[in-house]
């Protein structure tokens, strides 16, 4: 009968030794504080842990894809803690559709330019000067600046700015290709550092749009020496470490890469260090990580584990700021956040019955909260006051128009404030949207549901997809009862990005959506709502213009955006009439409906790293993950 | 071996329905759910980088390349044929990734995690379920009955909530979170039980909660072997109680759970998502889920279709050696 017992001892025994010694071997390293649920109160005292002592390893020649890793210190090493669980398709390091972009990868590619969307103003990087345009904007010249060399030595010349874009002009599926197609004639090489764009049509915009980074990402030049060898430029992986690939012409090159974190060491030589632009990042190593969810998120930026994240909700950055007061937000008050590039809005899907007319939408804008909207969503650290600084007095972070309060947009917002006053943007009055409404012929039934004057009930399905930024469940609950208030049988849908995309064929009522176009130029934004990009439902249209905003209105609205097109983003003084003109029709009709600047926590940590941007030091946006976060990243100063 | 040539054939025949019928309706229910993929492949790309010029053309274009602009009997015969090549195509979501080195990436982190749970948690709920019954068995064991009980009525995503809030939040003993260290690149051993302390979590749930369904289990069926009088001839005979336990008890009585550990072996693949998901741990049914959510037809058709092959291969495996398990079975014509 003993035998049995001995069985059962060894099997239990067998996992408790396995557990135990599993945890002593892989805690020989600090471990991370440990710390009570997220939504506790914390201890204010904050943690001083010493840089972490990376293994031993034989050093390498130079930093190589796959090969051993360098001794790197922590305090010379920077780490991206990045939204998700983990990375995908990590051996792609093709610059057009490689997860790492935007994750360190983008470090490599470096861009043209680099616009800095707090001052309006494009640095050249790759580019030698400014772009000159043509007088008619048909044609626009681009000088490269001496020096530049890949990863592998060659030289960096027009011929490969001229590839590229024809590249991406061919292969169709590309980012750029439809937009290459719709405005590139040809490029042309006129000598080894000039590239000159000649346009299907008058775009003083286009090197902003394609090489400026004016909002997240750009064109990314590839070596001509490589990629005209390659057959299948889509699938291509630009993943060979035999080969040196990639080649790029950026400091950082990636040595490990894995679901769990990438990481990319600095070149022993770069260009920019070499021709005097700029010094050698002292940065030498940076890693991204993924957060994960919220409570993993904490512990890696209490512990130091994290240098950065690419975004936090409010709640849990105080959580972090209150145990770990090295992190730095934007802007030092709340809401912490800088003004996000992307406006939050409802797009009113103006092809359905309920919401093709302009009365009914102006009565949804005049019933809804939208203070109370922005209370909940950012967890009560947004005011509904103005953030002093930051270009919003008056308004508070509820803009009134779509456009990020950035430079030259905040100016056209305020040249225009009494329009606003004109159209009652700003007004949240139940009643008087209750009466447009009874005026124009929308009846309440015995079940307190309105019908529009062609008989049909007045309905809406607010859709919103997660994001991870901002706490939607509540406050588009209180976007429900501010249309059930007015008579709208209301109600809300979570969905995924497949059914969010498939709204954009025009089976949705509303869609809460950020608005995503103008940095520094307002067309981009305009745009976006011209009715020649109205498609019939089951198509799909570019961006916003999904509202389907139509009509005599919309047709004159578009006629001025077709106006502002032609001139270019500095010519205020012929902007302004046209910007005028736009801002009046849109607020007569309303086609969307603008909810508030989204203030993007993106803070840093300051145990090992200074110099990031700030309110107070905005050279650059502090979201790094932008690919003009090259900026940010070789200009970042060791504390230690 | 009681299999008859007869047997083996229908056999094999069944298996390929079974796979066939699957694979049909695996290529069809994922397109009756809303949502264009092309349209959500353009609305991420404007979402990461502004307008998109002409977006219906981009569209159009990606459909043809993943060949969603075909006639529907067009799109199902070709994923038909290249299904039973293991072709799987590019998936949609993480354009241009391969969808066959997806799968082959987060595999390894399913079956090493589940198919280590499932042989743990069957070797102990066995030798306890039977034990529970076992005339010498320790009174302890009696206790164990409705415990077992308990544990197995407890999903185990539950149980996985339970043990990370008490040993990953309150006691810090195992990570809460992924499947190694931030930062870290071990390899070799370092690397494995670095694997074994990520899984420790995800593991544990899974064990703590299956043990006792096989425990019942085994339980029930040894009831009934019990009374069968070739044990009582072996007891006669002097034969030792452990080995009256294991060859003559156990052995019989874990027919019928072999069957069921089979079954369960052949459906490690469908992952078990809630748990991966809850952990972040970088298997297949996390890959599934979002698959899933973006509407990832290749992906999701891969992945199912794996599935299905590996259910109805562990019942095609378990059908043919069972004669061998049990001499007593003989599959005849009639």
């Amino acid at each position: 009968m003993k035998f049995y017992k001995w069985v059962l001892v060894f099997l239990l025994g067998s996992m408790f030794v396995l557990s135990m010694s599993c945890s002593s071997e892989a805690t020989e390293e600090p471990k991370p504080a440990p710390t009570k649920a997220a939504a506790k109160a914390p201890a204010p005292e904050p943690t001083k842990v010493p840089p972490t002592k990376a293994p031993e390893i034989e050093e390498p020649k130079g930093p190589v894809l796959g090969g051993k890793l360098r001794d790197i210190p922590r305090n010379r090493t920077f780490i991206m803690g990045q939204v998700g669980n983990e990375f995908s398709d990590v051996d792609n390091l093709n610059p057009y559709s490689s997860v790492w972009m935007a994750k360190g990868l983008h470090f490599l590619f470096e861009s043209l330019y680099y616009l800095n969307i707090f001052d309006g103003k494009m640095t050249p990087w790759l580019a030698a000067d400014q772009p000159e345009y043509s007088d008619d904007f048909t044609s626009v010249t681009v000088k490269l600046r001496d020096g530049i060399t890949w990863s592998d030595g060659e030289k960096l010349t027009a011929d490969d700015v001229v590839f590229t874009v024809n590249m991406i002009k061919e292969e169709g599926t590309f980012l750029y290709s439809a937009n290459l197609n719709e405005w590139l004639e040809s490029a042309e090489a006129v000598d080894d550092l000039t590239v000159k764009f000649n346009m299907t049509k008058p775009n003083p915009r286009f090197v902003l749009d394609y090489f400026g980074v004016h909002f997240f990402n750009a064109i990314r030049v590839v070596p001509e020496h490589i990629w005209k060898d390659i057959d299948d430029k889509v699938t291509f992986k630009n993943n060979d470490p035999e080969k040196g690939w990639p080649v790029g012409t950026g400091a950082f090159v990636p040595v490990k890469l894995a679901e769990t974190q990438g990481i990319f060491d600095r070149r022993d030589s770069w260009w920019a260090d070499d021709v005097g632009f700029q010094s050698m990042p002292e940065v030498e190593r940076v890693i991204s990580v993924p957060l994960g969810p919220a409570d993993r998120q904490i512990n890696m930026a209490v512990a130091n584990e994290i240098d950065w994240a690419e975004t936090f909700a409010a709640g849990p950055f105080l959580t972090i700021k209150g145990q770990n007061d090295k992190w730095i937000p934007f802007e030092k008050e709340a809401p912490y956040g800088f003004v996000d590039a992307c406006p939050f809005a409802i797009h009113v899907n103006n092809a359905r019955e309920s919401w093709k007319e302009p009365i009914a939408r102006i009565a949804l804008n005049h019933a809804i909260d939208k203070a109370k909207f922005v209370k909940l969503s950012h967890e009560g650290v947004t005011p509904t006051s103005g953030s002093e600084g930051m270009g919003l007095e008056g308004y508070g972070w509820l803009e009134p128009f779509l456009w990020p309060a950035y430079g030259d947009l905040i100016d056209f917002r305020d040249k225009n404030a009494d329009l606003y006053e004109k159209h009652n943007t700003m007004v949240h009055d139940v009643d008087k949207a209750n009466k447009l409404l009874d005026d124009a012929g929308y009846t309440k039934g015995s079940d307190g549901i309105r019908v529009t004057p062609s008989g049909e009930k007045m309905s809406a399905v607010i859709r919103w997809i997660p994001t991870g930024y901002v706490e939607f469940p509540a406050p588009v609950q209180s976007l429900v009862e501010d249309l059930t208030a007015i008579g709208v049988d209301a109600s809300q849908e979570q969905v995924q990005w497949g059914p969010f995309g498939d709204s954009a064929m025009g089976e949705f009522d509303m869609q809460l959506m950020w608005v995503c176009g103008s940095t520094k130029d307002v067309y981009a934004t305009l745009d976006g709502w011209h009715p020649k990009h109205v498609k019939p439902v089951g198509e799909k249209p570019s961006s916003y213009s999904i509202s389907r905003w139509q009509g005599p209105t919309a047709e004159k609205f578009g006629e001025a955006v077709d106006a502002i097109g032609l001139l270019s983003p500095n010519d205020i003084a012929g902007l302004d009439p046209l910007v005028r003109e736009a801002i009046d029709l849109w607020l007569s009709e309303m086609p969307s409906i603008p909810l508030f600047q989204y203030p993007s926590i993106r803070p840093y940590n300051s145990t090992y790293w200074s110099n990031f941007p700030t309110s107070d030091n905005a050279y650059n946006t502090p979201f790094i993950g932008w690919f003009s976060g090259n900026k940010v990243i070789t200009n970042l100063k060791a504390v230690e | 071996m009681g299999l008859t040539v007869g047997y083996v054939v229908r056999r094999f025949c069944l298996f390929a329905l079974v796979v066939w019928v699957g694979a049909s309706l695996n290529f069809f229910v994922p397109r009756l759910a809303p949502g264009d993929p092309a349209a959500a492949m353009i609305s991420r790309m404007e979402a990461a980088g502004g307008r998109v010029e002409d977006p219906a053309a981009l569209i159009a274009e990606y459909r043809e390349i993943f060949g969603l602009d075909e006639p529907l009997w067009v799109q199902y015969a070709v994923s038909m044929r290249n299904l039973f090549k293991f072709e799987f195509g590019l998936s949609i979501s993480q354009f241009p990734a391969n969808v066959r080195s997806l799968i082959i990436n987060a595999l390894p982190w399913t079956t090493g995690l589940l198919l280590t749970t499932l042989l743990i948690s069957f070797t102990i709920g066995s030798i306890i379920g039977a034990l529970m019954v076992w005339p010498g068995g320790h009174n302890i064991f009696k206790l164990v009955s409705p415990i077992s009980m308990v544990f197995a009525a407890i999903p185990y995503y539950l149980m996985a909530l339970l043990l990370l809030w008490v040993l990953a939040f309150n006691y810090s003993v195992f990570p809460s979170f992924g499947a190694g260290q931030v930062g870290k690149s071990l390899e070799g051993l370092d690397r494995f039980v670095e694997i074994i302390y990520y899984s420790m979590l995800p593991g544990l749930s899974i064990v703590i909660s299956s043990i006792g369904l096989w425990a019942v289990t085994m339980r029930g069926i040894m009831v009934t072997t019990l009374g069968e009088d070739f044990l009582l001839l072996a007891k006669a005979k002097g034969i030792s109680a452990s080995r009256i336990f294991f060859w003559y008890g156990m052995r019989n009585a874990m027919l019928p759970q072999t069957t069921g550990l089979a079954i369960a072996v052949g459906q490690i693949l469908a992952g078990s998502v809630i748990v991966e998901i809850l952990f972040s741990y970088p298997g297949i049914g996390h890959l599934l889920y979002k698959a899933i959510g973006m509407n990832d037809y290749p992906l999701i058709q891969g992945i199912t279709f794996l599935m299905i092959l590996s259910a109805a291969g562990a019942v095609l495996i378990m059908d043919l050696i069972y004669p061998r398990l049990d001499p007593r079975i003989t599959y005849t014509s009639n």
